[in-house]
């Protein structure tokens, strides 16, 4: 027989936010958002057009790594396509990565796909050559001991008769026009023309090749991740594969939006308007329903977590779990009002823990006229931290998370009296 | 810095709250002050081996995130509890977060942060706090924060003795050996040393009276029964309970 703890722990292991992904998709509790979901678009877009790029922007939470693993394994099921999924941060620290680096994870990832028993020696060679890039490696060469390195400095000081019958010279002139698009780094090039020599001996296997490429939205540094666009994904476009990128939120604002238009394809990932769109609620409880059984989760706690999750979907999942240990914790069997309550209170004072007066001030703005302006990289901060959200339904608007409506009400009138 | 504090709890929910945790990955914070970091730590550390049977490694002061997540990843799909990283810069919590894929994984793991860290954490690494739950704080004065004060100074006390046996273990002079500096420092721990000698003493009686005595100016030994350990020993521990010590 059950015990209530073990009912309770197998409750809150399907609501761990930081669980992988995969895992939801494989045990059939990945839900489809209502309408055309990013990935039914993407994964359509590149059965169409397989070496087209595609890049999906959202905030925290909003599951944008399941979308792609979703169109990957779309993707996978045509017989003529290979499609990766890779995050990028399991293989390499971000933190120091820089032109190059992408397609050196390419070339890795293709040349693991790559027949054993492929008869193309480049290919076999251009998989080894990323390897290197990769790994690094060591290697041993014997040296002539009579040759002098500044032989060719002799040319200035003695006759040229004595050493060459003929000698060329070399003028140069400036060019007037300048190309308006960047040229590929050195290195860069150097790594595209292997990976397209993979990327041949690959096509006898698969004729269509796309990279979904996992965690870049962790980037906060917007030109780091301007320069992985301008040059591996070019890169990688010009070798013939298909690029889904997850990029930062901080692109799509001000200066940064230039970075969107390098792709074909651009994918905003807002919250769900669980206020405003009735689909999107009922998506959000469908989420819930697959992991929560209806006997310690009911339908109204259901329609609650999602309306104070403000449609983010992690959030949800999270406030589901913290409210399933209060509900364990008070000696309940099931989740009540008054769990919700509690969970929703801590979340929200988690939220506002450390805001300073400024962050304050924009957030009762956001509150009582759901204006945002972002003037600041500060008030952009608080996109990307959730604590102020952007809905796309009908019209462009924005909310507080709603955790945080209470305390904000609870501050107004200590502002007003400062 | 605005009015609101994230609600604290008491030490007792804190052990029903991690033994509803077990069995399953997740990540957790616990805020305590920086100065009770560690052992508050050592103590949910042990609490969890005790819970689940399995070791949990302790991850103490790494010195980078990248270290940081190389010593988690170490416990595979057992337990983890972090603390010692007060120091951290917001940098270094922005590396955390961009290397935060690499914490998921089938064990849980706990960080023991100060509020201060913890706000570095929520501004700096937001996709790694989204993954936590609620944070649980943990009352100020409450039995925790004292049984991890208590854990400190059985830590020190330990540390001390195994030096004062290591340099008086051949002086056959009492007095030369209550003059060592480390049993002289035992002494200066005042009544945080009382527990660890009591304990120390009910388990092998040891020359602990003069130092019961220069911390609590008593003297419940009988006057024939000087000199002899154990009868001085079981004395002590008497009026240990009599004046309603616990140990």
């Amino acid at each position: 027989m059950t015990t209530r703890l073990e009912t309770f722990r197998g409750y809150m292991a399907r609501l761990a936010p930081a669980a992988n992904p995969l895992d939801a998709v494989r045990e059939g509790l990945y839900v489809p958002r209502p309408g055309r979901s990013t990935a039914d678009v993407v994964s359509a877009r590149l059965e169409l057009a397989s070496t087209s790029s595609h890049l999906v922007v959202g905030g925290i939470g909003s599951g944008k790594t399941t979308q792609l693993l979703v169109a990957r394994d779309r993707l996978s099921k045509l017989s003529d396509t290979c499609a990766e999924y890779i995050d990028v941060s399991e293989i390499h620290d971000i933190s120091r990565i820089e032109p190059g680096a992408l397609l050196v994870i390419a070339g890795l990832m293709l040349g693991r796909l790559l027949d054993k028993s492929s008869e193309d020696e480049a290919a076999r060679n251009a998989g080894e050559q990323f390897r290197r890039w990769a790994h690094g490696h060591e290697e041993s060469y014997w040296v002539d001991d009579n040759f002098d390195e500044y032989d060719h400095y002799y040319d200035d000081l003695e006759p040229a008769s004595d050493r060459h019958s003929q000698r060329l010279v070399k003028t140069e002139e400036q060019a007037l026009l300048s190309s308006p698009r960047k040229s590929l780094d050195w290195t860069v090039e150097e790594k595209l023309s292997t990976l397209s020599l993979l990327c041949k001996g690959l096509r006898r296997q698969f004729p269509h090749i796309v990279l979904l490429l996992d965690s870049l939205d962790r980037l906060s540094d917007v030109s780091i991740f301007a320069k992985l666009v301008e040059q591996d994904v070019r890169a990688m476009r010009e070798a013939g594969i298909g690029v889904v990128l997850v990029g930062p939120l901080r692109s799509m604002f001000g200066a940064n939006r230039p970075i969107v238009d390098h792709f074909q394809h651009f994918y905003p990932q807002p919250a769900v308007d669980v206020q405003e769109d009735a689909a999107g609620r009922g998506f959000m409880v469908e989420v819930l329903r697959k992991r929560a059984p209806a006997e310690l989760l009911t339908e109204e706690a259901c329609v609650s977590l999602a309306a104070l999750s403000g449609g983010v979907l992690r959030d949800m999942i999270s406030l589901a779990r913290d409210a399933g240990e209060e509900a364990y914790m008070s000696g309940a069997d099931k989740v009540e009002p008054e769990h919700l309550a509690t969970a929703a209170d801590a979340f929200g004072r988690k939220l506002i823990f450390g805001l300073n007066p400024r962050e304050i001030e924009v957030l009762q703005r956001v509150r009582k006229m759901g204006t945002f302006v972002q003037t600041s990289d500060k008030d952009l901060a608080l996109l990307v931290t959730r604590r102020v959200l952007e809905y796309q339904t009908s019209a462009r608007r924005f909310a507080v998370h709603p955790t945080l409506v209470p305390l904000l009400e609870q501050m107004a009138p200590m502002e007003n009296e400062v | 810095m605005n009015a609101f504090k994230i609600l604290p709890i008491s030490a007792g929910e804190l052990g029903r709250r991690i033994d509803a945790d077990l069995g399953r990955p997740s990540l957790r914070a616990a805020i305590v002050s920086a100065s009770l970091a560690g052992p508050v730590a050592a103590r949910i550390a042990a609490r969890l081996r005790k819970l689940s049977g399995r070791a949990v490694a302790h991850v103490e002061h790494p010195l980078e995130a990248a270290a940081l997540v190389r010593l988690v990843r170490r416990a595979g799909e057992g337990l983890a509890v972090v603390s010692g990283i007060d120091d951290f810069s917001e940098e270094e919590w922005q590396w955390l977060d961009l290397l935060r894929s690499h914490l998921a994984r089938g064990g849980s793991t706990w960080f023991v942060l100060s509020p201060r860290s913890f706000g570095l954490l929520e501004r700096n690494a937001p996709n790694l706090a989204s993954w936590m739950g609620n944070p649980l704080t943990l009352m100020e004065g409450e039995r925790l924060t004292r049984e991890a004060d208590e854990d400190a100074a059985q830590a020190e006390f330990d540390r001390l003795s195994h030096v004062w046996l290591d340099e008086t273990m051949f002086m056959s002079s009492l007095t030369r050996k209550v003059q060592n500096p480390a049993y002289q420092a035992i002494i200066t721990m005042g009544e945080r040393a009382i527990p660890p000698i009591l304990r120390d003493l009910e388990r092998e009686p040891k020359l602990w009276g003069p130092a019961l005595h220069a911390i609590t100016g008593a003297k419940p030994v009988q006057k024939g029964d000087e000199g002899k350990v154990r009868r001085v020993a079981a004395a002590w521990l008497r009026w240990a309970k009599a004046n309603g010590y616990e140990w």
